[in-house]
């Protein structure tokens, strides 16, 4: 019984934990602009993600040692640092972008501006990196982000037409008001979202605080597989309602409280109360988890000592590094740059530097002699070299594309 | 990879970057940065009138709805921003700045009506009618917008 109740609490924390103000934000304005056009990309992105935070999980569980050790040893110190640095930028970011989505949700449900709201936000987060147990971090805001489940219900609640929602999935291309620069800009954006490279980062991190060994890979596989295409549903229901609702009165999103309207619109006060709280808890579980990706990307390249289960005073080093990403996420939100931009350059240049996080991984999980009998099969090794030309070719695309659109407009 | 090459490559990289900087240049981009403003006009304008909608039959709170006016309030700054510092590369592109800028104008008086009555907590219909006639207006010029492209 307790190990049933273990397997789900760890697929629901895997479908409440993967969103973010990314997903969120990325999947209301697609929604708004290509309907459901782009809803394969969330598929793809999704199987991504299964397959590299399977393999980043048992990597760790089989070695013991976490994503950014391994790219050290794999690459070598010097390109392991460019790596580093753009990890650690692209982290920065997304800290940037979440504190600032924690922001603009309080705003949502208070009116007060969200500047008001990025120190206490900031400083909340600081407090439960410094003092809250990791399973309980995590457990507590995965579970209270399954109330972004809204909106799959208020998807349903507006009784859309199926099948005009059915014909937009199929459509693969821009819709005639859109170029195509800007569908596959848009494409770009949703596949860095979806597979944005913290996520490994906290995997596998998570895996080494929590004391896995190949014996919980099985639990591991069941919360990836089962917990992220339920997250991706979650996604798609994002896009959908922004398709029913905001699509047909050419309501392009470029607010949080415009992703919010079709919620209201579907299930009132009560459906829009609980969004709010998902919001909430999806940025802020978001924020501790790239906060503490900042502190482990620096550690453990640096071989500091880090993690949440050792006292602070034994990790130094690790807790001030999360401070200082917290101070500059701080700080550059109180420049008064619009959170919501700032998401979105997180997402897209989360999608340049895809190919430097997950190619580490494959090399080693393909490495008979590093993984033993957990060594990936032909298949999977298969179909993740798919995926890094995959990657590659976002990678590549990405630059050109904003610069072509000037960033998706 | 050998000098000639790398160069090649180098020069090809360049001229590419060139064409897509160019992009950004001549008629083409004044109509593309109008269509823009207009589109983002709209957008604000019809978010507002939803809103207002919402909080009329109990379906929002106060506070999302005056969030939203003040998320599109910045909106609709920089639309109008965008018209401002647009250089005209024709004559014949004056005509339509000057209706693009009229229609941002008009959409931000009454985006602004919007968000007065919420905040002052008076009757918002006439504000809701503004904002109707205003996205309708903003409709026809983008439809006029991209016809012309």
């Amino acid at each position: 019984m307790k190990r049933i109740l273990g397997l789900a609490l760890g697929i629901l924390t895997a479908i409440g934990g993967f969103l973010d103000i990314g997903d969120i934000v990325t999947n209301g304005v697609v929604g708004s602009r290509f309907g459901l056009s782009l809803g394969w990309v969330v598929v793809l992105g999704v199987i991504g993600i299964c397959i590299f935070a399977h393999m980043s999980g048992k990597v760790a569980a089989v070695s013991g040692r976490a994503t950014f050790e391994i790219i050290r040893e794999r690459l070598g110190p010097r390109l392991a640092v460019a790596n580093l640095g753009a990890s650690f930028f692209i982290n920065l970011m997304t800290v940037t972008a979440e504190i600032g989505g924690i922001a603009l949700a309080l705003q949502l449900a208070s009116s007060v501006t969200y500047l008001a709201w990025v120190p206490l936000a900031a400083l909340a987060a600081w407090l439960v990196v410094w003092r809250v147990k990791f399973d309980l971090l995590e457990n507590v805001t995965g579970l209270l982000g399954l109330t972004l489940i809204v909106f799959a219900v208020a998807l349903f609640l507006l009784g859309p037409n199926w099948s005009e929602l059915g014909a937009q999935v199929l459509q693969h291309g821009a819709l005639a008001q859109e170029k195509l620069s800007t569908y596959l800009y848009y494409a770009v954006a949703l596949f860095g979202a979806a597979m944005t490279p913290y996520e490994v980062f906290f995997f596998s991190s998570g895996a080494v605080e929590e004391g896995w060994t190949a014996k919980d890979l099985g639990q591991s596989r069941i919360n990836v597989l089962v917990g992220f295409p339920l997250g991706g549903v979650l996604s798609l229901a994002i896009a959908g309602c922004a398709a029913v609702v905001l699509l047909p009165e050419a309501i392009t999103v470029t607010s949080l409280s415009q992703v919010a309207l079709p919620v209201a619109a579907a299930g009132g006060k009560i459906a829009l109360a609980v969004v709010i709280v998902g919001f909430v808890a999806a940025t802020f579980g978001a924020t501790l988890e790239t906060t503490l990706s900042g502190g482990y990307t620096l550690a453990q390249f640096f071989g500091w000592s880090w993690g949440k289960f050792r006292r602070p005073v034994h990790a130094a080093r690790f807790h001030l590094t999360m401070i200082i990403c917290l101070l500059i996420g701080i700080g550059v939100m109180m420049t008064g740059v619009d959170p919501v931009q700032v998401t979105e350059f997180s997402v897209v240049f989360s999608a340049i530097a895809l190919p430097l996080t997950y190619l580490p991984i494959l090399i080693v999980a393909n490495d008979p002699e590093y993984m033993g009998q957990h060594v990936n099969g032909r298949g999977l090794s298969a179909v993740g070299l798919v995926y890094l030309v995959i990657i590659l070719i976002v990678s590549l695309a990405a630059i050109p594309l904003m610069i072509i659109t000037g960033a998706g407009q | 990879m050998s000098v000639p090459r790398a160069r090649a490559a180098s020069g090809l990289i360049g001229t590419g970057l060139v064409l897509i900087l160019l992009q950004g240049c001549g008629s083409g981009a004044v109509r593309d940065t109008l269509l823009q403003a207009t589109v983002d006009t709209e957008a604000a304008v019809r978010s507002g009138s939803l809103a207002l909608r919402l909080l009329d039959t109990g379906a929002a709170t106060r506070a999302v709805t005056e969030t939203t006016f003040v998320d599109m309030t910045r909106q609709l700054a920089s639309a109008q921003t965008s018209v401002l510092e647009l250089d005209l590369s024709s004559a014949a592109d004056s005509g339509l700045r000057d209706d693009t800028l009229a229609a941002v104008n008009a959409g931000t008086a009454a985006v602004l009506a919007g968000r007065d009555c919420v905040q002052l907590d008076n009757s918002c219909t006439p504000a809701e009618a503004a904002l109707r006639r205003s996205g309708d207006r903003l409709a026809e010029l983008k439809a006029q917008l991209e016809a012309g492209r």
